[in-house]
């Protein structure tokens, strides 16, 4: 299979770890740790699209994948293509809109830019971008991980499927070591070559303030 | 929408092949090769070329207004003519009417219809001035990562087929696998990833 093909035949694994991601965020209420950044925040809002050839539910609300009509889509074979994502590590807090196919952001918020100069901005934004491509990295990595071990068939996957039926599903202490056991595979590591942003000088002036 | 401010949505890429030594000068001689120049009246197709990422009326480039220490920013500028369909009906008409008049006939031929409209297009071209439109590109010199700030189909096209051709270098788009293997897989996980078949979650307890 040459890579053009390898790209196009693989996608279905986006639309699985947007599952994925929607499983463990509904079964941790939200907070999911994630390897190289303690407990995270994750929570699907605002809008979610599922869809399976091409017919296509479209949900809008504060939280529409906890709607009945969003279990009930993926009950009919329908996957979540495209969802608003919001997923806070420490003080960074980010909202985006995640398109499963192509692992693809739109619309991402980001935590606030503090910098006045145009090159400074520029810093500031796209660390905050790398940032949370890591953390992404990082979800997609564990997710990999299980993807590709045993527990994926032997535990996850009915687990899913519970949750799916709206049945009761694995218990999240005991999910929590299942997860815990299987080790991200790769390492995801943010890149160096973007420094954090230095203090401004407001803030320098606010540090020194401080003590 | 951009690299600086506004709304951030982009399509991730990543460089196939190794940068060549002193690439910096390089580089800069190959994008001052495809800068963008004005369109002219006479031109029917859409110019398409490399501005400063900071000024879309910038397209005097050097190291200064691509570099940004690691980075490697550039804004790409398409201006293509657009003219409002009314006030183009309304020329051509008058255009056509003076036409017949001339001739003495009463109907225009297909061939003179479309010379006509050209005449008439090129004519209002003086009096108006493109339609511009820019995206911009940041390219992370090291880790290889290309940032298109767009997720139009086709502009990431256009953008993909002008970076080919300014620097030689293939681009291969963000997926689920291509993150995979960027993850770093062992040979074993990526034989297995490349033969995974799709799971399915609504088939009931088996």
């Amino acid at each position: 299979m040459d890579l053009v093909d390898l790209i196009e035949k693989r996608r279905f694994v986006g639309r699985e770890f947007l599952v994925f991601l929607w499983f463990e965020s509904e079964l941790f209420d939200g907070m999911i740790p994630v390897e190289g950044y303690g407990t995270c925040e994750l929570r699907l809002e605002g809008f979610i699209t599922l869809a399976e050839g091409k017919e296509q539910a479209r949900l809008k609300g504060v939280a529409p994948s906890g709607d009945p009509e969003a279990h009930q889509a993926l009950r009919q074979g329908k996957l979540p293509v495209q969802a608003r994502l919001r997923l806070s590590a420490g003080e960074l807090e980010y909202a985006f809109t995640f398109n499963a196919d192509t692992l693809g952001m739109a619309a991402v918020k980001i935590p606030a830019v503090v910098k006045d100069e145009a090159d400074d901005q520029f810093y500031e934004r796209m660390y905050l971008v790398e940032e949370l491509e890591s953390l992404l990295a990082a979800l997609y990595a564990k997710f990999i991980g299980i993807r590709l071990s045993t527990a994926w068939d032997d535990q996850v996957l009915p687990a899913i499927r519970a949750w799916v039926r709206g049945e009761a599903t694995i218990h999240p202490d005991v999910y929590g070591k299942l997860r815990a056991r299987v080790a991200p595979l790769g390492a995801v590591a943010r890149p160096k070559s973007t420094p954090p942003p230095a203090p401004s000088v407001p803030e320098i002036a606010l540090l020194r303030l401080l003590g | 929408m951009g690299a600086l401010k506004g709304s951030i949505s982009y399509s991730k890429h990543y460089v196939r092949g190794t940068l060549p030594d002193d690439f910096h000068d390089a580089f800069v001689e190959r994008v001052r090769l495809r800068a963008f120049r004005p369109l002219g009246p006479e031109e029917d197709e859409a110019r398409i070329g490399w501005c400063s990422i900071e000024n879309p009326l910038d397209c005097e480039l050097d190291h200064g207004k691509i570099f940004f220490n690691n980075y490697l920013n550039l804004g790409l500028r398409i201006d293509r003519w657009q003219i409002p369909g009314p006030l183009f009906k309304a020329h051509f008409a008058e255009a056509e009417r003076e036409h017949l008049a001339k001739r003495g006939r009463a109907k225009l031929g297909k061939s003179e219809k479309e010379e006509l409209a050209l005449r008439v297009s090129r004519k209002l071209r003086k009096q108006l001035v493109p339609v511009m439109k820019t995206v911009d590109l940041s390219w992370n010199l090291e880790t290889g990562v290309v940032r298109f700030w767009t997720q139009s189909p086709a502009l990431v096209e256009t953008l993909g087929e002008i970076f080919d051709a300014t620097f030689g270098l293939d681009l291969v788009p963000e997926s689920p696998f291509t993150a995979a293997s960027r993850i770093g897989l062992a040979e074993v996980h990526e034989r297995t990833f490349a033969v995974l078949q799709p799971s399915v979650f609504h088939a009931p307890l088996s």
